[in-house]
């Protein structure tokens, strides 16, 4: 048994030296389970994440608040892993871990923000358009900000990097600084592929739409005309199988 | 098979050699194809704006694929070695069709051959103002610096490539060095550069560049005709590093299948890495006539001449971080110097044996600036404040290069706009300071001084340091 212990903590403190990110990963991974598990029927059709339903405004905007916490985790985090190590590999040792917590903290915290400012939009669209209607222009904003110079600006400092202060007391606010300048560039750059996603909340359309993320990350200059049409094809191929609208049995 | 010659042995024959006299007068037949929108592939403005461009995209050609230069990262050398072959190609075309060998190659410049000793100036062909015919000569720029062109000599650290060849590993990462620059995505610039990359190719191009020639900046470089001599000796380098014991390409095929594509309509040249490994080998099918002597010797079994370094850390035990700067140092005309309070690593690293297995490497992180006041900078270690000035032998760790820092710290569509970075490994110069100090080190001084003044002088130079950090792996 302490043979085992021992092995395992061993490893443990490898992983923690080789990757000191892990846990990125880890949270997002976690985030697609718990967004799968507790709530799976939203597999393929929307949840009445738009209406208020028989829930308090309070509970309702709590439930959604919590929902757009779950889709930053599972779908954003993985853009930053790289900006994880980057900013654990420039702290001290003992200030590794903390220096990632407040990076995600700080890219998370305007991600929220604007999650919430996307929410709302959609919030004040939905009694004047429908579901299909709202569908429409998030899936719309987000093909045609495919096609906006902006948006290149926006992917292309995604890639920053910054020299963090590592030995005085400003290395706390550093690395929530840097975490919400990435997290600045990456809602200037993949805005209306959230709006998209949480004007239906369906799950498949998450994995769709975060695989056009991975694929605009990874290359130097993405044709950005593909993944606008690709947007297109999904928001196209919801409407016509007539997954948006359509009530999510209790 | 297409051999690539010293530029410098074919000058010393004769300052215009046939290879010389015909690379010109291709240069010459590209130039004319320029036109007012440079939308033919095969003319000179369309090939040099591949590297790097200024040009608003809106008024690109249809199709031109241009500022594609990879800088700051592992696909550099590979990357480079295709726009050569695409270039060469396109120049052996104008130089057959103007009636002149088929055998035609790009040759190279051996800068760094000690037996040569006109090798650090810039050969005759490239300085004359007119041919031998008296037409106006091609591959003479004005936009040079001044004194480059007059004949001087370049500083013989920008073009020392021991640093370089003593890697031992070809990829690197967010802070090991390497020979051919960190592992990343395909990226303008933003990455660590390799050592070569550094010196002499950066040094390199900003001694002949000065200032404001074409040769320091990337949108600019590969207008001049002697870039394409630089970047040929670059990837010579490349051949020879590789006859060392020890060293080898990179096996991932994240590196291996990358893909590149320059040129448009009938002059397209799409390749992946690994198609262009085996330069002897179809497609490339070229050779370089002489890799350095001691090179030559080590490979055939004469032992290590240039000692490896790097030992066998990698990204899978990556460095630790044990002292940093306390904010950004400005890099002006004169010295500057940073102070870092070095501690011990805590982690597992602090159990391993100093002398064995640590190596020590420096980190300039986010070089940022547009008005240059040198073109690279000579980085030092010593004590610092705290030592007697009896225990303070200053020692040279390294040199880095600020080509491409304007286009670097430009945020726009192509650059995130974080600057430069680099890494030094500084192992040898850290333990020596080690030892003065009796067998620790709690403070060290950075200092960088200008390795020379760039022509003409910024009155206001604007680069800085981001910040300078000490790691341990």
């Amino acid at each position: 048994m302490m043979l085992v212990s021992s092995w395992t903590t061993s490893r443990l403190r490898m992983l923690e030296w080789r990757h000191p990110e892990w846990w990125i990963v880890v949270s997002s991974v976690a985030a697609w389970v718990v967004l799968l598990t507790i709530e799976p029927h939203i597999l393929l059709a929307r949840t009445p994440a738009i209406s208020t339903g028989s829930q308090s405004l309070l509970g309702h905007m709590a439930s959604e608040a919590a929902l757009c916490l779950a889709m930053i985790v599972a779908m954003m985090l993985p853009l930053i892993t790289w900006h994880g190590r980057f900013v654990a590999l420039s702290s001290f040792w003992a200030r590794r871990q903390r220096a990632i917590v407040e990076f995600v903290g700080g890219y998370i915290a305007v991600w929220m923000l604007a999650s919430l400012m996307i929410l709302a939009a959609l919030h004040a669209l939905y009694p004047l358009l429908g579901e299909q209607g709202t569908l429409v222009i998030a899936f719309g904003a987000a093909a045609v900000w495919q096609l906006i110079p902006a948006k290149r600006v926006a992917l292309s400092h995604c890639h920053r990097t910054a020299s963090l202060t590592a030995r005085d007391r400003g290395t706390d606010i550093d690395c929530v600084r840097f975490g919400a300048t990435i997290g600045h560039s990456c809602v200037a750059a993949c805005w209306g592929l959230m709006a998209a996603v949480m004007s239906t909340h369906a799950l498949i359309v998450m994995v769709l739409l975060f695989t056009v993320q991975l694929w605009e990350r990874s290359h130097r200059r993405p044709n950005l005309r593909v993944s606008a049409a690709f947007i297109t094809g999904v928001g196209s191929a919801l409407l016509l199988l007539g997954l948006a609208g359509s009530e999510v049995p209790d | 098979m297409f051999v690539r010659q010293d530029v410098w042995r074919l000058s010393s024959d004769e300052p215009w050699h046939p290879v010389l006299l015909w690379y010109g007068r291709a240069v010459r037949r590209m130039q004319e194809r320029n036109g007012t929108d440079f939308s033919d592939p095969t003319c000179w403005q369309h090939l040099a704006e591949a590297h790097g461009t200024a040009i608003a995209r809106g008024q690109w050609p249809a199709g031109a694929l241009w500022n594609e230069c990879e800088h700051g990262g592992w696909f550099f050398l590979p990357w480079h070695r295709m726009y050569l072959y695409h270039f060469e190609r396109i120049a052996r075309a104008a130089v057959v069709e103007l009636g002149g060998p088929s055998d035609w190659a790009l040759p190279y410049w051996n800068y760094s051959d000690p037996s040569q000793p006109e090798a650090r100036k810039l050969p005759p062909a490239f300085k004359a103002v007119a041919t031998p015919d008296g037409e106006q000569n091609p591959l003479f720029v004005q936009e040079r610096d001044p004194n480059i062109n007059l004949g001087s000599d370049m500083n013989e650290l920008a073009v020392d490539t021991s640093a370089a060849l003593a890697e031992i590993r070809f990829a690197g990462s967010m802070v090991t060095p390497s020979f051919g620059g960190g592992q990343s995505n395909r990226a303008h610039t933003g990455g660590l550069p390799g050592t070569l990359e550094v010196v002499p190719h950066g040094a390199v191009h900003m001694e002949v560049g000065g200032g404001s020639g074409w040769m320091s900046a990337f949108d600019t470089a590969a207008r001049d005709p002697i870039f394409w001599l630089h970047h040929a000796n670059l990837d010579r380098l490349w051949e020879a590093w590789l006859l060392l014991a020890g060293r080898e390409n990179p096996a991932p095929a994240q590196w291996l299948d990358q893909r590149f594509k320059l040129g448009s309509g009938s002059w397209v040249t799409a390749l992946t890495i690994s198609d262009m490994l085996d330069t002897q080998a179809q497609p490339l099918d070229y050779r370089y006539d002489d890799v350095p002597a001691e090179l030559v010797a080590e490979a055939a079994g004469g032992g290590p001449v240039i000692p490896p370094r790097g030992g066998t850390m990698d990204e899978q035990t990556p460095p630790e971080l044990i002292g940093a700067s306390a904010g950004s140092v400005p890099l002006g005309h004169g010295e500057s110097s940073t102070e870092i309070d070095v501690r011990r690593p805590m982690g597992p690293l602090a159990s391993a044996d100093e002398e064995e297995l640590l190596r020590i490497y420096l980190k300039l992180e986010n070089v940022v600036g547009s008005r240059l006041a040198a073109g690279s900078y000579i980085v030092r270690l010593d004590l610092g404040g705290g030592a007697a000035a009896s225990e303070r032998p200053e020692t040279r760790a390294g040199v880095v290069s600020l080509f491409g820092v304007r286009e670097s710290s430009r945020a726009d569509e192509d650059h995130p706009g974080s600057g430069l970075s680099f890494t030094l490994d500084v192992t040898d110069v850290a333990k020596e300071l080690m030892r003065a100090r009796g067998g620790s080190l709690d403070q060290i001084r950075v200092t960088f001084s200008p390795l020379a003044g760039v022509s003409p002088k910024e009155t206001q130079p604007d680069v800085q340091v981001g910040g300078v950090k000490l790691f341990v792996a």
